[in-house]
């Protein structure tokens, strides 16, 4: 650690000087030893899970299709209806 | 006649299905490879990450079964919602593809619904087979109800049969594993193509009984089947664009810099209050996507400043992605309302319904991206949490990388 960072001078911030050759020691221990350390990962245990409903249960789909369903199921009601009125007045000439 | 018009319809459901549910049965291996492999790279990133900023743990769901046979806009491929801490995704990324159309099989049984109908009554009375038939002792009304049952059986055979040679396919495809939901939703769209048929079915049989001749019939039968389905299904999205307006993209982009430039305006303002600690407290060496810093000087003006950029960044994801909604929503509630529309016609209802029995639609990808949406602020609290108890140290490479 820089014991006193205000008292650095331009002269020391120098590439390669024996300032900067000694940073550069340190900080390369610094990261052989976080290298080394089994604990230096992050600690996910708590990370929150997905979990579920990301998707539609079956009943919100059929909750969903039921004006569709509503449609087809008239739709052949009325079908029917018609088909049973008419032929029952159906006129074979 | 009526006999080799069934055997037709059979044979012709029976390949097309089992073509179909073989495409869809290879699609389905490769997207659970393709799920399988973004997983494990998941994983893997997780185990190599130092710091939170690199995190962003992505929301992954695998294909849906169910989805081979009605695929939609999803295609049975498995999601990913990528999750970023200074901005939003928008929509999900589609974890693989699949060959195009589908219910194919059903437009083709929904012909032959027609095939089958079109001439129940009116073919009967031209060659004369109907005048014996009112001859008996049995009402008219059982015997028009004879012949939409009838002629619904004949047309659900075929499906009944198609449908499970699909399921036994797909059963011996060891990638596959239909849950109970799925079982049930399986079943539901059973259901609900032998309504959609019967539904066809009994449209040809009314055309029929208000026609004099077959061929008028079957000309009306082919019409309506043609302009209520691909006529309707194609002209819905023109209609759409024609009601529907949107903003240019350039209002957008706009917006994002204006918010941009009040952000930068925000951390100058800070830097301005809050000045630097001297150059030789920032001394340090970067490895594996980590600066060490020579000074706790650094770490605590990096902290702080990080801690302001944190909040200030999430309050911009927040505005740019509001903007960006209400940009690019018209568009999605062009393809919301086709789908809104869809069930207007018996023909095209059949398609939507299907889709949304198997969460294929548009809507179902918005679910998803709300969900993504909703975790990825689950997330920054979890983070803000981590923030509270450990420090901002991690996080404050954010500003300085």
């Amino acid at each position: 650690m820089v014991d006193d960072p205000m008292a650095v001078t331009a002269a020391m911030l120098a590439q390669g000087s024996p300032f900067q050759r000694e940073r550069l020691t340190w900080a390369e221990a610094r990261w052989q030893q976080d290298q080394d350390d089994p604990r230096r990962q992050l600690d996910l245990t708590d990370l929150p899970d997905v979990g579920p409903g990301w998707q539609r249960t079956t009943g919100e789909s059929l909750e969903r299709m039921l004006p569709g369903l509503l449609i087809m199921i008239l739709t052949l009601g009325v079908a029917v209806l018609l088909t049973v009125r008419r032929f029952l007045t159906y006129r074979l000439s | 006649m009526r006999t080799l018009r069934l055997v037709l319809a059979l044979v012709f459901t029976v390949i097309l299905c089992l073509l179909t549910t073989i495409m869809g049965s290879f699609d389905y291996s490769r997207n659970m490879r393709q799920y399988e492999r973004v997983v494990s790279q998941e994983h893997e990133r997780r185990a190599e990450t130092r710091v939170f900023e690199d995190l962003e743990p992505n929301v992954i769901v695998p294909p849906q079964p169910v989805q081979i046979l009605c695929r939609g806009i999803i295609r049975a491929a498995g999601q990913s919602w990528d999750v970023r801490v200074n901005e939003y995704v928008i929509g999900a990324r589609s974890l693989g593809r699949s060959s195009a159309d589908d219910l194919l099989f059903t437009l083709v049984l929904s012909f032959l619904a027609i095939v089958l109908g079109f001439d129940a009554i009116c073919g009967e009375r031209e060659q004369g087979t109907l005048r014996l038939v009112l001859s008996h002792s049995v009402s008219r009304g059982q015997i028009v109800a004879a012949k939409l049952i009838g002629g619904c059986l004949s047309v659900w055979t075929p499906l009944a049969l198609a449908y499970t040679i699909s399921l036994l396919v797909l059963q011996a495809n060891p990638d596959v594993e239909f849950s109970g939901d799925d079982w049930l939703r399986l079943g539901l769209l059973f259901l609900l193509t032998c309504l959609f048929l019967a539904e066809v079915f009994a449209l040809a049989v009314l055309v029929s009984v208000y026609t004099q001749r077959a061929a008028t019939s079957l000309i009306f039968c082919l019409f309506g089947w043609l302009v209520l389905g691909a006529g309707f299904s194609s002209a819905l999205p023109a209609i759409a664009r024609s009601t529907l307006d949107w903003p240019p993209w350039m209002d957008y982009v706009e917006n994002r810099n204006t918010e941009w430039n009040a952000y930068g305006q925000q951390m100058l303002e800070w830097d301005s209050k809050n000045p630097r600690p001297a150059e030789a407290a920032f001394f340090g060496l970067e490895r594996d996507n980590i600066l060490r810093y020579a000074h706790p000087l650094a770490y605590e003006w990096l902290d702080a400043r990080s801690e302001y950029d944190f909040d200030k960044t999430l309050e911009r994801a927040d505005r740019v992605h509001r903007h960006r909604t209400q940009n690019q929503m018209p568009l999605a509630d062009q393809q919301f309302a086709v789908d809104e529309w869809s069930i207007l016609s018996p023909l095209s209802s059949y398609r939507t319904l299907a889709k949304w029995l198997a969460r294929s639609t548009l809507d179902d990808a918005f679910k998803f991206s709300y969900f993504g949406v909703r975790y990825r602020r689950t997330y920054i609290d979890y983070v803000r949490g981590r923030m509270a108890s450990h420090g901002v140290a991690g996080l404050a490479q954010m500003a300085y990388r």
